[in-house]
């Protein structure tokens, strides 16, 4: 796979190139209908029917954000075991009955929430809703089942270590967030895990798994009054509870004052890993917009100034981007890239120098235009398939984005200024003050790092 | 507009003969492709897919080129191709490529494999012409700037550094290859040996883009919202003038029968321990491989598979367990994947696997079994092209290997036609010790 590439291209080029008015066209999403359940479910149902196959996506609020201190990934087990027995039904049941008609269902938890998607053929719908309803409101959590689970998540955790992309990424969330719930890796500590009880994910699953505050979406090949009898009929016992308070005070979210840079060390590297990052915003935030320009013009696409001065123009790297992770209730930024050990100082410092220009220097007006085009061009991508309209049609409620957010989609993306680039790269990218993490060979780079900030050294043997 | 899924050109038919009745595949679903196909003069073979439900085009050229195609002293050099074709052409210079077609909304990609090169540009329909000229521009004249040739090879080699040589199941699967072949160029990494990165020169460039980037190497994809008979006028005035080349030689090595058990170990920085486990399989011209697809899904596909449940629920043994079976032109490995759980060795999961595939070839499969592994990649096959995208893909890749997308068409044919005694005898004809080849990974604090 090649790529990850760009350029700052002269205006007479682009004028040469044929023309190509890409995003004129609105985009939008399909009708829809939506109705709240007596339970407090809310629901859409967009009929499709061109594919005879039908998505159904069910959000419920309880992601790794509401695990409390001591107790991470009790959510994501929660999530992980509900496919694992359910109403009666024993694990390999579910399994062989969802692909004994060629369906497909599945269950994890992210952040802000956990999700349940079945995707099945469309004369398989009620087969599949049922499924679905069952591992939802009715799991067993065996015990068996909770052990075997708890032990796959141990051994995933170990097994990350080996994986230098996946580990940055995990520890410089970390490192940047935590305590915060967000910087939490997803399914927890070794220690947290170790501890959890079955008795844990009962709990957790009465408290946060009701309709109340959860949001289906079916999509496809489906009569929308015959779906929504269907989805009455198989969801419509689901007892309703009072939602669960989730904590969105962090007092830990501080801002970062300074710059600080860990190091961890990992002697076997020939090639570094790093990661350069700042608190952000979250999703629902009125920069959304001239969040994503900014971010694709330093780093987004093949074109990138990052892809281009780390990439491009030095040869130093497979891959530079940057890049936002928004959530409910906050957000961070990150830069993402490697380089071998040799040449670690000089990638950090291209880096940061790009984060240095997107501050202090107005963009171009055909640059912008360009980001702007580039965001706008490939949207429709985005709406392709059920499964991405199933994701619009839950996300759009659960951060509140408004009803018109996809359509007007193209048109804030067009009127995103010079200036708001500016700022928001001033208030949210960090260049004085970020989070610089290095996983490298530290005995062959120690050198280089000098001067770069406060080092601190973290060892593999510290990391859980 | 109101936006659809995109179906006019895929027509998904789907009779449903019984009730929802699990296992016993009473359904049918065919597939059909409305596709308009010209070979230029030049050989280029152009296939154009018409489709106005989502107002996107892909547009994608593949060639037949890939590792496959290489020699020693130039391994990897499929791939750095696939890199220089960004890098410049007479019209469109040094980073222009992307910078123009990124700031017209499009966004572009490429692949390299043993057996193939591929170019893709998505975009909004009133793109077309961009992609024909931006295209047809690098077949024409690639630049091969040997300063853009210097600098691209560190990116690749950072690539390298990435994927396999700071990656324990890269440095896996590349010793399994290596292993696994003695002769064939299947043994190589596509992405190539560093040695080679270090050596390969303009000249090798040179000669390599003249051989197997002419047009009579290459197939044109187009799928999407655009017009046919406009889209097809264009590509003439913009490919036509376009010289084909002699074809180039074909792979004449044929890797010998194997004739006892081979193994391989890595000792590497690593927290678990792991196997892999090859054997070698027939060419894509066999219809074994649609035989061996069901196998795939009857071995480790879902919590009821049969490895999935000896070794990761039963003795609990592995965290993970996955067979593969990449179709290749030439014969290649039907392979497993294992990942252990502290405290477990690699030789629990090899005996689970032997037994299993023991058991195979002795009894056979259970009938529900094999309707449910037949259910899935039907199911599977539907929505790998549920995408603009996802369906031009599927007519290049099925040109590269079968010579011909209308195969396509047939594949959910061919899977409800595998029999339980196929799926045996093709167990006992495959899975036999001295045609295996294993990796171990022996992790070092």
């Amino acid at each position: 796979m090649r790529r990850i590439f760009t350029a700052l291209i002269s205006a007479a080029m682009i004028a040469a190139a044929v023309p190509a008015a890409a995003g004129t066209r609105d985009v939008k999403l399909p009708d829809y209908e939506e109705h709240v359940m007596k339970n407090g479910l809310k629901v859409f149902i967009v009929p499709a029917s061109e594919v005879p196959l039908v998505t159904m996506r069910l959000l419920i609020p309880a992601g790794s954000y509401t695990d409390k201190e001591g107790d991470e990934g009790l959510a994501a087990m929660t999530a992980r075991l509900l496919l694992n027995g359910a109403g009666g039904m024993g694990a390999e049941e579910i399994s062989a009955s969802v692909e004994g008609v060629g369906g497909r269902l599945d269950a994890w938890a992210g952040r802000d929430y956990a999700i349940v998607t079945g995707d099945f053929l469309s004369r398989d719908f009620e087969l599949g809703l049922d499924h679905l309803a069952r591992v939802v409101t009715r799991p067993d959590f065996p015990a068996e089942e909770f052990e075997r689970e708890r032990s796959i998540v141990l051994a995933e955790a170990m097994s990350v270590k080996e994986n230098p992309y996946a580990l940055a990424n995990r520890e410089f969330l970390r490192l940047l967030l935590a305590p915060d719930p967000y910087g939490n890796p997803v399914d927890g500590y070794p220690a947290s895990v170790r501890k959890m009880s079955r008795d844990d994910v009962f709990f957790f699953h009465k408290e946060h798994y009701v309709p109340e505050g959860a949001i289906l979406a079916v999509v496809g090949d489906v009569d929308a009054g015959k779906a929504k009898k269907l989805i009455e009929k198989k969801l419509g016992g689901w007892k309703s509870g009072a939602p669960v308070l989730v904590r969105i005070v962090n007092v830990n979210r501080t801002e970062i004052l300074s710059r600080r840079v860990i190091v961890i060390d990992k002697p076997d590297l020939t090639q570094s890993q790093i990661r350069i990052g700042n608190i952000a915003v979250g999703r629902n935030t009125p920069d959304y917009f001239d969040l994503k320009v900014a971010n694709s013009i330093l780093g987004g696409g093949f074109t990138s100034r990052l892809m281009d001065e780390i990439r491009v123009n030095r040869g130093l790297s497979y891959g530079a981007r940057s890049g936002l992770g928004q959530f409910r209730y906050g957000g961070f930024f990150g830069i993402y890239t490697h380089t071998k050990n040799a040449t670690l100082r000089e990638t950090i410092d291209v880096a940061l120098e790009q984060v240095r220009l997107m501050r202090d220097v107005k963009v171009e007006d055909e640059e912008l235009a360009g980001s702007r085009r580039y965001i706008s061009g490939l949207f429709p991508f985005d709406i392709e398939t059920n499964a991405d309209i199933a994701q619009w049609m839950t996300d759009l409620d659960f951060y509140s984005l408004g009803g018109d957010f996809v359509e007007k989609y193209r048109s804030r993306i067009g009127a995103v200024s010079s200036d708001d680039v500016m700022r928001v790269a001033r208030e949210h990218f960090g260049y004085d003050a970020n989070l610089i993490v290095v996983m490298t060979n530290y005995d062959e780079t120690k050198q280089q790092l000098e001067g770069l900030g406060d080092i601190e050294v973290i060892s593999m043997s510290e990391i859980e | 507009m109101r936006r659809r899924m995109p179906t006019v050109a895929l027509i998904v038919l789907l009779s449903v003969l019984f009730a929802a009745v699990p296992a016993t595949a009473g359904d049918i679903i065919e597939v059909a492709i409305e596709a308009t196909v010209e070979t230029l003069d030049n050989g280029l073979k152009v296939i154009l897919v018409e489709d106005h439900s989502v107002p996107v085009i892909s547009y994608q050229t593949f060639f037949r080129v890939g590792a496959r195609n290489e020699r020693a002293g130039i391994t990897g050099i499929s791939h750095f191709m696939e890199h220089m074709m960004f890098n410049g052409a007479d019209k469109y210079g040094p980073k222009e490529f992307d910078a123009v077609l990124e700031a017209n909304g499009g966004y572009s990609n490429a692949f390299t494999s043993n057996d193939m090169t591929a170019y893709y540009e998505d975009i909004s329909s009133d793109g077309l012409e961009l992609c024909v000229d931006l295209d047809s521009d690098r077949i024409k004249s690639l630049t091969l700037d040997p300063k853009f040739i210097a600098s691209e090879m560190n990116v690749v080699k950072e690539e390298r550094r990435l994927r396999i040589d700071n990656s324990v199941r890269g440095q896996m699967r590349e010793d399994l290859d290596a292993i696994a072949f003695k002769a064939h160029p299947y043994k190589w990494p596509v992405i190539g040996w560093m040695s080679d990165l270090d050596a390969i020169d303009r000249d090798d460039c040179v000669e390599y883009f003249k051989t197997y980037y002419a047009p009579n190497n290459a197939i044109l994809i187009v799928a999407g919202d655009f017009d046919t008979k406009k889209a097809m006028k264009l590509i003439h005035q913009y490919y036509d003038d376009i010289p084909a080349q002699e074809p180039p030689k074909p792979v004449r090595t044929v890797e010998p029968e194997q004739m006892g058990e081979r193994r391989g170990v890595v000792r590497k920085r690593a927290e678990l321990p792991a196997v892999m486990i090859a054997y070698h399989t027939p060419d894509i011209k066999s219809e074994d491989i649609y035989t061996l697809d069901v196998l795939q899904q009857i071995l480790t596909g879902g919590k009821s598979s049969r490895l999935h449940r000896r070794l990761v629920r039963e003795t609990e043994a592995a965290m993970s367990v996955r067979a593969s079976f990449p179709w290749r032109i030439d014969p290649y490995l039907f392979e497993f994947n294992i990942k252990m759980k502290p405290g477990h060795e690699t030789l629990e999961a090899e005996e689970a696997v032997y037994a299993e595939l023991i058991d195979i070839i002795e009894n056979g499969v259970r009938e529900e079994e094999l309707a449910r592994a037949k259910n899935v990649l039907e199911a599977d096959f539907v929505r790998s092209m549920q995408t603009v995208n996802g369906r031009a893909t599927k007519i290049g890749r099925y040109e590269i290997l079968f010579g011909d997308y209308r195969e396509i068409m047939n594949v959910p044919g061919r899977y409800r036609a595998v029999t339980d005694e196929q799926v045996r005898a093709a167990a006992q004809k495959y899975f036999a010790s001295r045609n295996r080849t294993v990796v171990t990974l022996v992790p070092e604090a």
